[in-house]
């Protein structure tokens, strides 16, 4: 790190690549507030087109933002967002926004669609992300090729509705049951072909064949509509009273009133449907547009310039513009610039969406022969998916973009916006196995490696895979070995993150009931999640472990010291007081802390389920639907059950401190007797400050031996491992009873009897609509997925806890991911990962991440070996996710430093600082420049020791 | 299963031996270099160490000490090491101590006994990580001194496939090295020819290392600590080239002396023996090398 600042900078594989990093640094030290679009340079989709649906108005913003984005008169005749950069070979630029600092767009939402917000907390400001894009259709089909399959349906829905609307125009003209039954039942047997008769054949005919895009929610449906025609067609009419008498009176005869209801019912779903080919149409187009406006621009910009390669190479730029996404790609620049327009799209439009296995997609299209222009190629791309970068945190406050509702769920998740001011949520996943369980290492994940390692960009993040082939000690598994601890050694900033496909596979597969093929196609995306590739649909929840414990010891509320709470902020079920009641022994009290804990799984599973449907109604989203797989297939868009998948993780944070404090208390209250409960808590909750000299040193033995006495998970000693198993098995069951409760409820029809029960269940919820299956179809199923972590969020967790044993303050962070809190470790990195040993991790597909944190000076010799040595053992130790990053303390002291001078406005500073851009820290969830953080978590960097974990 | 005394156990060290190594200290030496950087590894059980920076002066130890041992008075903490037997009660009662953790206590004993399984156990976990890239290094202390107990540690290492490696000053007697040599992979031995040798010491010496060239001479590393007027002289230089001619050894390590030890010597109320001593410059420390590389020897110098 240090070195390479020293010398002239020097990064990317070509000449090309450094200047364009150099400007694109440049611009990042700029106050970039003027570049950011305002709401009212747009139109105001949601009031000129109230009576549209949702789907479509968004549609018309996504239209409307990309127009704007190369609309020449825009920023004063300087649109910031229509230009070719010098040397660029991949061209588009996606407006600026972060997680952190949110999007600027087009307000689709309706007046009174807005006002209702105020009590749903989302609106069309959610920046959700969190989905991966496989863009191997896009690249073989081209977006005309959608667009095309759009047409198709849409005329086959235009007839649909077609004759429904025969029929239930047939249907409100006669007068009762019986004689709607007799004319059928005459129509049918006369062969007049009447319009009706026409429309119930072909009806009839797709239904036989059983054929036809259709979900299964409209093929139940159908299905019944037909069975009860059926039955009274091919019964002798005059039966019919009998029939009535006898089965009927069970399954009830048709009645008017309900064909009509089916026939509308369906005919809602078909608008649905065409509203939704509508809307990718819109959606797909824009982006042909927006791709068409660079050609003319590249064509323009060729037509002036002097010097002959670069005129060459716009006249190129040009063509492959005038070409991709449109059509489909043929070369590996025009894949390239085929997935950055569309990925450029969808983070103009509030879609953060992921790029998905980049090697896979891309090496159908690359070519040995051309292998460095295809390097460089890369490394273009790159830059172009990171130039959003903002370095001077000075100018944030000014870019702030974020509202009430741009909540990532329905249930507001305060966030740590400074730190995420850099966040994208922009991930390129390589290696691992393929879909039919091989080895997937091919040249592009190398090329894709090498790329990282040259250009040292923190964003996107980049994700390796490893499955046990490249494990097998086999020159092929080590040269990926290699090449992945050398890419982490050079850039020292994480990359790649790494996925152990023998603990995620099956996490997927066997606990989670995803299809083996399916999970082996996994990919990593937003901080870490592990999801499924181009066919999932993934919403997350969390919860703080420390809180649930606080809650077991003390009768469902936090140990808070406010005295106007009484006992505590009370937050679940009010439990024997362990403290008070001494009957209760450890056994025991771990029965009351899984109650808690199942609280919160509860809340977590049933939210999922409950407010599944909110997202169609604010944040539809046909562009990604475009590609995502079942989407096209159904007719309908991710939000509304489109998705082959429906994942959802349910995470809590603080698992290592939770275990930490459990088995202190374990050892001291109820092993050796040496504390009352209540003293502990006394503690806890005046973060072991007293006034009573007496207390105070009681406190401070309590404190002595819970800090320096007591198993601390980490360092593979079988109390704090035993601990932290029961832990896990509680939590892991605990996740999946309550996810058969939130399907009892809300997922399966209710069985016959026991409607009105899971009536009111749903009310008590404030639910009122139909059971989901029911909504979407039988195959509807939402995959629970446990995992454990912080993400960025261990500062705001900590704030709303207690002391406990780990942390000497109330409000005091929590230990990072599942890393144990740092200081705690007392050997190495080898106990670490051999404590993840015997955890069954394996069972949590919703992602368990370990961020290791090396100091430079222990890798001077060895380093990449020893990176490599840490990657197997932590792979034989079965652990599921691992960052490792590489620190140097005295250089990140000498930043800290600069950046207080910046922050107190000293110009020279601002100037010295821009040597250590590149100097980037993982933070709980993704890199950030170490430059750009709030100055507490700057410091918390600084002061992380070794050994060296956490 | 035997009992092994130690004192400390670095975890990720490129420097002592083939590659990354974890570096267990063992307890007990039979000399005493004035240079010694850990004198409180000498005895077989470690002396109460007194960290004066980490003591707040509160004085419980000195009512619960039956030997009278710790004073306190006006902010200042006098410590009779002479007088204390090794009961362990000040450090129990002291509030800032840890009797595992000597390292971050004000109070504390170096030393720990562990049987040779336990240990293992502990050092696995790291030693599974480091198995293809470095291995398991033993120094001291002298590890000779308990080389039974070490050759059972050494042994399970082997049949693990971890790499072993002993650091030693090889002056004891030879069936000590015998013990240990099935399952040693690597000798450092220190060779540093200084005014203050004993000539019996040097004798057996010689003699272990014309054992362990005659079984393996590449399998022996020299270390040579430079200390300014103990270590340094050209005659030694030209001894220690000797010496490794004679038995055919390759390489030799130059071992800049540790300016860091003053601390125990401290601790344990001890006169620092190399009180304003000057470390060797860079360029000292680089002609030495020449010496040695001119005579044909692979030096490196680690500091
Ligand atoms: S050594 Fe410990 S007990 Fe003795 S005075 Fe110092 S802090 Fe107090
Ligand atoms: S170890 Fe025992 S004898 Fe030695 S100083 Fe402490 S209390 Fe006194």
């Amino acid at each position: 790190m240090t070195k390479l600042i020293e010398e002239e900078t020097i990064v990317g594989s070509t000449y090309r690549i450094t200047e364009l990093i150099k400007a694109m640094e440049k611009r990042a030290w700029a106050d970039r507030s003027s570049e950011w679009f305002t709401k009212d340079m747009f139109k105001k989709i949601g009031i000129e087109h109230p009576d549209k649906p949702v789907i479509v108005r968004r549609a018309l913003a996504i239209d409307e933002i990309l127009k704007a984005m190369t609309n020449k008169n825009l920023f004063k005749g300087n649109n910031p967002h229509y230009q070719i950069r010098d040397g660029e070979l991949i061209v588009g630029v996606i407006t600026l926004g972060s997680l952190g600092l949110g999007k600027s767009f087009p307000i689709y939402l309706t007046p009174s669609e807005l006002d209702i917000t105020s009590v749903s907390t989302k609106s069309e400001m959610g920046l959700f992300g969190h989905d991966s894009v496989n863009y191997d259709v896009m690249l073989a089909l081209g977006l005309d090729g959608i667009i095309a399959d759009c047409n198709k349906e849409l005329s086959a829905t235009e007839h649909k509705i077609n004759h429904y609307d025969n029929l239930l125009n047939y249907c409100s003209k006669v007068e009762s049951d019986d004689t709607f039954l007799k004319e059928i039942h005459q129509l049918k047997s006369n062969g007049k072909a009447t319009a009706t008769i026409e429309s119930l054949k072909e009806i009839f005919e797709e239904h036989d064949e059983n054929k036809g895009n259709r979900t299964k929610a409209y093929d139940s449906n159908l299905k019944d509509l037909f069975e009860i025609l059926e039955t009274h067609i091919h019964t002798n009419f005059n039966d019919i009273s009998k029939a009535r008498k006898s089965k009927q009176e069970k399954t009830s005869l048709p009645h008017l009133k309900q064909i009509r209801e089916i026939i509308a019912e369906n005919t809602n779903i078909l608008h649905n449907r065409r509203d939704f080919y509508n809307s990718v149409k819109i959606s797909c187009q824009a982006v042909i547009d927006y791709a068409g406006q660079f050609s003319k621009l590249a064509k323009e910009m060729s037509l002036v310039e002097k010097d002959p390669i670069r005129k060459a190479e716009l006249i190129e730029i040009s063509g492959i513009c005038s070409k991709v996404p449109a059509k489909p790609a043929s070369t590996f620049y025009e894949a390239l610039q085929s997935i950055y327009f569309f990925h450029l799209a969808l983070h103009s439009s509030m879609s953060q969406l992921s790029l998905g296995r980049l090697d896979q997609v891309l090496q159908p299209y690359y070519k040995k022969e051309e292998h460095e222009k295809q390097q460089e190629l890369f490394e273009c791309f790159l830059i172009k998916c990171a130039e959003r970068l903002i370095l001077d945190s000075n100018t944030f406050i000014k870019q702030d973009h974020v509202d009430f509702g741009s909540n990532l769920l329905t249930i507001p998740v305060a966030l740590d916006q400074w730190s995420e001011s850099n966040e994208f949520l922009q991930n390129i996943i390589i290696g691992g196995q393929t879909r039919d369980g091989k080895n997937a290492v091919n040249d592009c994940t190398y090329l894709i490696l090498k790329a990282f390692q040259k250009t040292k960009l923190y964003t996107p993040t980049l994700n390796a895979r490893i499955y046990k082939e490249q494990m097998d000690g086999s020159k092929e598994s080590n040269k990926y070995l290699n090449a992945i601890a050398e890419c982490l050694y050079e850039t020292k900033n994480g990359m790649p993150v790494i996925g152990n496909d023998e603990v995620l596979v099956p996490a997927m597969h066997k606990f989670s009931g995803i299809p083996l093929e399916e999970a082996r196609d996994y990919v990593i995306d937003g901080c870490w999640e592990p999801l499924l590739n181009g066919s999932c649909d993934w919403t997350f929840r969390m919860f703080n472990m420390l809180t649930a414990l606080e809650c077991a010891l003390n009768g469902g509320a936090t140990l808070s010291s406010n005295p106007i709470l009484l006992r505590g902020q009370k937050l679940t079920y009010e439990t024997p007081l362990p403290a008070v009641d001494t009957s209760i022994d450890f056994e025991e009290f771990k029965n009351i802390f899984k109650k808690h804990i199942k609280f919160f799984t509860d809340n977590s599973a049933l939210s999922i389920h409950m407010l599944y449907l909110v997202d169609q109604a604010v944040n539809p989203d046909p562009l990604y639907s475009a590609l995502l797989k079942g989407c096209m297939k159904t007719g309908r868009d991710k939000t509304w059950g489109g998705a082959d998948y429906k994942l959802a993780g349910i995470i809590p944070a603080a698992v290592p401190d939770t275990v930490n404090t459990l088995t202190a208390i374990k050892k001291w209250v109820y092993d050796k007797k040496e504390f009352e409960l209540a003293d502990v808590l006394d503690a806890f909750r005046s973060s072991y400050i007293s006034s009573n000299k007496v207390q105070q040193e009681k406190f401070n033995r309590i404190k002595l031996k819970f800090q320096t006495d007591s198993p601390k998970f980490g360092n593979n000693d079988k109390e704090s491992v035993d601990m932290m198993q029961w832990l896990l098995n509680t939590f892991y069951d605990c996740v999946k009873t309550s996810q058969a409760l939130a399907q009892e409820v809300f997922l399966y029809p209710p069985k016959k009897g026991d409607e009105e029960r899971i009536k009111s269940l749903r009310a008590l919820a404030g639910y009122a609509g139909k059971s989901l299956k029911e909504e979407f179809g039988d195959n509807f199923m939402i995959h629970i997925t446990a995992g454990m972590g912080t993400f960025e969020l261990f500062d705001i967790f900590g704030g709303g806890n207690a002391a406990s044993a780990d942390r000497n303050k109330a409000g005091d962070p929590i230990a990072r991911n599942f890393a144990p809190m740092v200081g705690t470790t007392k050997f190495s990195i080898g106990h670490l990962l051999s404590s993840f040993k015997t955890l069954g991790l394996n069972r949590f597909a919703g992602g368990v991440i370990t961020d290791l944190c090396l100091e430079e000076r222990d890798l001077e010799k060895n380093g990449p070996e020893i990176i490599k040595s840490v990657i197997q053992n932590f792979m034989l130790n079965e652990g599921n996710m691992m960052t490792i990053t590489i620190s140097d303390k005295k250089l990140l002291g000498l930043i800290y430093d600069l950046c207080e001078k910046n922050r107190n406005g000293d110009p020279e500073a601002k100037k010295e600082l821009k040597k250590y851009e590149h100097v980037s820290v993982r933070v709980g969830g993704f890199q950030m420049p170490y430059v750009t953080l709030p100055p507490a978590m700057q410091k918390s960097y600084i002061d992380r020791p070794m050994p060296p974990v956490g | 299963m035997k009992i092994l005394k130690y004192f400390d156990i670095s975890w990720f060290s490129s420097v002592d031996g083939p590659g990354t190594r974890v570096v267990l200290y063992l307890l007990g030496c039979n000399l005493r270099c004035p240079w010694c950087h850990s004198p409180h590894s000498w005895e077989s059980s470690s002396p109460l160490l007194y960290f004066e920076s980490r003591c707040t002066k509160c004085g419980e130890c000195v009512d619960i000490c039956p030997n009278g041992v710790h004073e306190v008075s006006n902010g200042v903490h006098l410590v009779n090491h002479s007088q204390c037997n090794h009961c362990g009660a000040c450090i129990e009662i002291c509030p800032s101590s840890d009797i595992n953790k000597w390292n971050t206590s004000a109070l504390g004993f170096a030393g720990k006994d562990i049987e040779v399984s336990e240990l293992y156990q502990l050092l696995k976990p790291q030693l599974d990580l480091l198995k293809h890239i470095g291995g398991l290094t033993v120094s001291g202390g002298d590890p000779l001194v308990q080389s039974k107990a070490l050759a059972e540690l050494l042994k399970i290492c082997t049949a693990d496939g971890i790499h072993t490696t002993v650091e030693t000053s090889a002056t004891l007697n030879k069936k000590h090295i015998e013990e240990l040599l099935p399952y040693v992979n690597h000798w450092l031995i220190g060779l540093r020819p200084s005014r203050t040798d004993k000539v019996e010491d040097w004798k057996q010496l010689l003699s272990n290392i014309q054992l362990l060239a005659a079984h393996n001479p590449n399998q022996i590393t020299i270390r040579t600590p430079i200390i300014p007027g103990y270590t340094d002289t050209q005659i030694g230089y030209d001894m220690i080239i000797e010496v490794m001619r004679a038995n055919g050894i390759k390489s030799i390590e130059i071992l800049p002396y540790n300016p860091y030890s003053e601390n125990y010597y401290k601790a344990m109320g001890l006169k620092y023996p190399l009180e304003g001593i000057q470390l060797p410059s860079n360029e000292e420390l680089i002609g030495i090398k020449g010496v040695f590389t001119s005579a044909g020897i692979n030096a490196k110098i680690i500091a």
